[in-house]
């Protein structure tokens, strides 16, 4: 697959020199999302389409299926305050007992060079005290713990950092992945999520042979295309069902419905890409486990 | 994966309009004059009276074919370039768009 660059909230087929700081693409791409969703804020945009469609802008987040979100939230703390064969806890791994802490993953680290996500990080801890590391792709395991992990620092506002040109050069790497034309649809994650943001993608049916409809994009039920900065608020996602679905999941679905053969959960570019797009939603407030939409 | 081949026309036309595995267009397009189409779609323009808005029969294959080459910005997949539908799925598409 290749990748090009494009400048923010374009698609230039051609590579060119990106030079603007994160915090300009920021900017700009809420500039841009503005004038595609007129009369709202940064702070609508982490409802997903509940900031522009009429018919669900009275369901609050603190309403979605709250006995299933309770549910997840009590299968994680259960996890979360499992003694290792060490004695230990998670809280033992984190600063604060790990409250307050989630706002800032994912994080570059120096000494590695790496990105961490909160996923991984819950990992090493593990690895540190010698359990058995949860797969990323664990959702019935990863899913409730990564959620409670996270409801720990609901309502923090993210806060990720890009500092120095090691830092930088990952998030860059993300800004490409996102804005990059991929596979055979030729979709990029910047088409649905800022150049068409606020548009309804899928149809409903047709009475002869009809597709009987195509879901929204994005985790954004009901067809509204969820603008980017607003985006990476609330992860994981509690899908129909009871389930979770993590943001490196979403991922994968968003490539495979690009025709594209997507990264693995935890790989380096998806790594970069949550860290690059939960940088967009800088400053908004952190929520575990709100419902799909 | 063979091609087969798909004779032109409205009904094979439309059946690869909706079909999600072949053109999805009704994800992105109204057609307000098929009526048993419902999409709410806004992605795209609606689709409608599409032989005056393209006489030339080479020109709407063109769009359909890679309308990236005519606007690079677009979303709408290259269903030709990209191999998405065949040559005649595509003579298919266009005599059921004319027919809108």
């Amino acid at each position: 697959m290749s990748l090009s660059v494009a400048a923010p909230g374009t698609h230039a087929q051609v590579a060119t020199v990106i030079n603007i700081t994160p915090e300009q693409d920021r900017a700009a791409l809420i500039q841009a999302l503005q004038k595609r969703l007129p009369g709202t804020r940064p702070d609508d945009w982490m409802v997903g389409s509940a900031a522009y469609e009429p018919g669900i802008t009275a369901i609050p987040l603190s309403a979605d299926n709250a006995t299933n979100t309770a549910d997840i939230l009590a299968i994680g703390k259960k996890q979360w305050e499992r003694k290792f064969k060490n004695g230990k806890t998670f809280s033992n791994c984190f600063p604060n007992g790990g409250k307050r802490i989630a706002a800032s993953y994912p994080q570059f680290e120096p000494s590695t060079k790496q990105i961490v996500t909160l996923e991984s990080a819950l990992n090493r801890c593990l690895q540190l005290h010698g359990e058995t590391t949860i797969s990323h792709v664990n959702s019935a395991e990863m899913g409730p713990l990564s959620a409670y992990a996270r409801s720990l620092s609901e309502n923090q506002p993210l806060n990720i950092r890009v500092l120095g040109q090691n830092a930088r050069e990952r998030f860059d790497s993300g800004r490409r992945i996102f804005n990059a034309r991929i596979g055979q649809q030729n979709f990029a994650c910047a088409s649905c999520h800022v150049q068409h943001a606020g548009d309804v993608y899928g149809s409903s049916m047709s009475s002869s042979g009809g597709t009987g409809g195509v879901g929204g994009v994005g985790g954004v039920g009901g067809g509204g295309l969820a603008p980017a900065i607003g985006l990476a608020v609330s992860w994981p996602r509690l899908q129909p069902g009871g389930t979770t679905r993590s943001l490196q999941s979403q991922f994968q679905r968003c490539f495979q419905r690009s025709g594209a053969e997507p990264f693995m959960e935890g790989s380096d570019e998806f790594n970069n890409l949550e860290y690059y797009l939960t940088y967009l939603s800088n400053g908004l407030p952190l929520r575990a486990l709100a419902t799909a939409r | 994966m063979l091609a087969v081949a798909v004779t032109p026309s409205i009904s094979n036309g439309r059946a690869i309009f909706l079909d999600e595995r072949k053109g999805n267009c009704a994800a992105c397009h109204k057609v307000p004059n098929d009526a048993a189409i419902k999409s709410a779609s806004s992605i795209g323009a609606p689709l409608e009276a599409i032989k005056a808005r393209y006489p030339d029969r080479a020109k709407l294959r063109d769009v359909i074919w890679d309308f990236s080459k005519i606007n690079p910005n677009t979303i709408m997949p290259p269903y030709g370039k990209h191999r998405i539908l065949s040559s005649d799925e595509i003579d298919a598409l266009v005599i059921y768009l004319e027919s809108i």
